[in-house]
């Protein structure tokens, strides 16, 4: 019988890989969940539906973009950061579910992210060969990595025509970041941060867009970089 | 002593991670042997579906049908085979005129097949849609051919033949068709140099004075999605494109962009072959740019000018890079050509 002791004794080591441990600090799997407005109206593709600040009456026929660098700070200071890239498609996938790993729980104040690929994987070739991936390149004559975001659509410019605009956004000079101050009460088995892209926030604050002013962009920096300003509010925490 | 070993062989039992079931030993057949894709390095991942792995034996006999006029024996398209049209030394393409044939290239990465679109999903749902819907093949003439059933049972296990293992080999034999040994390529790699005009000719294609690259971007020179890049203002008609399969009205006019890997080879041009040469292809991004309410935005450059205003100088030198894009070594590759 004593040997039956030794043997479950045995018999629990061989399959627990480490006995006795204080348990460790909660890890909180943490999910990011994307939803798309413009000022309250839904996202629909294609139709005339929007009105801009600068009054172009405007629709949206494609929205591409990259999320990356997802860095929560919690109220002791302490910094967790998450480095995938993370390729979106709003047209495609209106309502997508990030998952960004595990969080120590805690209270965080503040949400910091890019809306594009962040400068050191901002290289041509750093992001896995996809199709998609190959499809957002910017061309190495342009300075190379790729685009943050292509928003691209149509707006009136009479009452019975209209002209394309293209918004893209791409090199480390025009890469849009989002900062959102918050309290989140990160706990339990699992959390979720809901965030709302309202898409006519990047045509204002601080700069007011009109298409009419430049509506393709690719390679201007100043529009770029004010479109690209204006983004930093563009996502919103809303359940 | 006993109680020792009793528990630790339940604990070797609890412990140990159960056998990875292996497949049941198939002793009758000689299962297919497995083929690797060369694909040159700078090209994307290739997801290839998992019913339908690449196999020596499957791209043999789906080699052999292409090549096989017996394919359309008693169906409309009696007479050809695959290769009729879609001939090597045009790229897998034609000079015939009317609707453009497709160039077979690097395929195996789209998900949206024809000019309009008509098939999405994989090469294997094109294929099947091709061999059912238009050549519509008699698969109990096949079965008494005798080369067929025992390559069938090499390539799928048995000899059995239908419209989805045919659809299923032309689509691996279709997927080896890779393309990236052009000048172009060599000089991506760093093999070779490229002239002045074609440098030139490169800086307008991959620059925002072009724009050509976000819907022919690298590697693969197309986008695999459909634009309207402005050849008609109003669609009748087969010009309606993409609208004539989704009914979308936002549809209108959209056409699949075709690859302009081998380009100078695959004249004449656009969906419905409406372009001789190079220089009117290049003369319409140019000059002759249609308005519409589908035009691709990407079509508006210099807001709202639709047209890029290129020097002559400026259309000879992205001539000149396009004319980078041919692949000697594809059109002439012995492994793609129709078998002994
Ligand atoms: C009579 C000429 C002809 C023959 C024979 C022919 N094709 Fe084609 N093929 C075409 C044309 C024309 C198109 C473009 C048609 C369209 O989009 O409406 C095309 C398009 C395709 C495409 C779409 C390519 C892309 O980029 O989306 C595939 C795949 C294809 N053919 C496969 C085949 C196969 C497999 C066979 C033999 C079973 C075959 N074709 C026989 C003329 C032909
Ligand atoms: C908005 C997307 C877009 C842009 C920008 C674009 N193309 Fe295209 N290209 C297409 C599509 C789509 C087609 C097929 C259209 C059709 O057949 O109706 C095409 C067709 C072509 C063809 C004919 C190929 C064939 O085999 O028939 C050539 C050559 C070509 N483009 C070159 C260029 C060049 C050079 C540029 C830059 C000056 C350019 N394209 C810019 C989408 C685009």
């Amino acid at each position: 019988m004593r040997y039956a002791v030794i043997g479950t004794l045995l018999f629990l080591w061989a399959c627990k890989p480490k006995p006795a441990e204080p348990p460790p600090p909660t890890q909180v799997p943490l999910t990011v969940q994307i939803r798309y407005e413009v000022d309250g109206q839904p996202l629909q593709p294609d139709t005339l539906l929007y009105t801009n600040d600068a009054e172009n009456r405007y629709s949206i026929t494609k929205l591409r973009y990259y999320l990356s660098r997802f860095t929560l700070t919690r109220n002791d200071g302490f910094q967790w950061r998450n480095d995938t890239v993370i390729y979106m498609d709003a047209l495609q996938n209106p309502n997508p579910t990030l998952s960004l790993g595990e969080i120590p729980s805690g209270t965080y104040v503040k949400l910091e992210f890019y809306i594009g690929v962040y400068p050191e994987r901002n290289k041509t070739g750093a992001l896995p060969n996809t199709v998609e991936n190959m499809n957002m390149q910017w061309p190495d004559a342009m300075g190379g990595g790729y685009h943050h975001l292509k928003l691209e659509g149509r707006y009136l410019v009479k009452p019975d025509s209209t002209a394309g605009y293209a918004m893209h956004l791409g090199t480390n000079a025009a890469l849009p970041q989002a900062l959102i101050r918050t309290s989140l009460n990160i706990q339990g088995d699992a959390f979720t941060i809901p965030l709302t892209m309202n898409i006519n926030e990047w045509f204002r604050n601080p700069y007011v867009y009109d298409f009419n002013t430049k509506s393709y962009i690719m390679g201007d920096t100043l529009h770029m970089q004010q479109i690209a300003e204006n983004g930093a509010d563009v996502f919103q925490i809303k359940p | 002593m006993r109680w020792l070993i009793i528990t630790l062989l339940l604990g070797l039992i609890a412990c140990k991670k159960p056998p990875k079931d292996s497949p049941p030993a198939s002793n009758n057949t000689s299962s297919p042997t497995p083929y690797t894709l060369q694909l040159p390095p700078e090209f994307p991942v290739m997801k290839i579906r998992e019913d339908n792995p690449l196999t020596k034996e499957g791209v043999a006999l789906g080699r052999k049908l292409y090549y096989d006029v017996r394919l359309s024996q008693g169906g409309p398209m009696q007479g050809h085979a695959c290769a009729t049209c879609h001939v090597q030394s045009f790229s897998f393409a034609n000079n015939a005129a009317g609707v453009s044939v497709m160039p077979h290239v690097n395929l195996g990465y789209s998900n949206a097949f024809l000019w309009k679109g008509n098939v999405q999903g994989t090469l294997e749902d094109v294929m099947l849609f091709e061999v059912k819907d238009f050549f519509q093949v008699d698969t109990a003439y096949l079965a008494t051919l005798p080369e067929y059933p025992p390559m069938f049972k090499a390539a799928f296990g048995s000899e059995t033949i239908n419209h989805k293992r045919i659809a299923y080999a032309l689509a691996q034999f279709v997927r080896t068709l890779i393309s990236g040994n052009s000048k172009f390529d060599r000089y991506y790699r760093g093999e070779v140099m490229l002239s002045d005009a074609e440098m030139r000719g490169m800086m307008i294609f991959f620059s925002e004075r072009g724009d050509c690259f976000h819907c022919h971007p690298l590697p693969l020179f197309t986008d695999y999605e459909f634009h309207n890049i402005g050849l008609d203002s109003v669609f009748t008609g087969e010009n309606q494109g993409l609208y004539l399969i989704t009914k979308n009205p936002a549809d209108l006019g959209k056409f699949r962009t075709p690859t302009l890997r081998n380009v100078a080879l695959t004249a004449p041009y656009m969906h419905d072959g409406r372009f001789a040469t190079l220089q009117e292809v290049i003369d319409h991004y140019s000059d002759h740019v249609k308005a519409s309410p589908t035009l691709d935005p990407i079509m508006s450059h210099n807001n709202r000018d639709i047209n890029l205003r290129l020097t002559p100088q400026e259309k000879a030198d992205l001539i000149a890079f396009l004319l980078t894009l041919t692949d000697s070594t594809f059109i002439n590759n012995p492994d793609f050509g129709p078998p002994q």
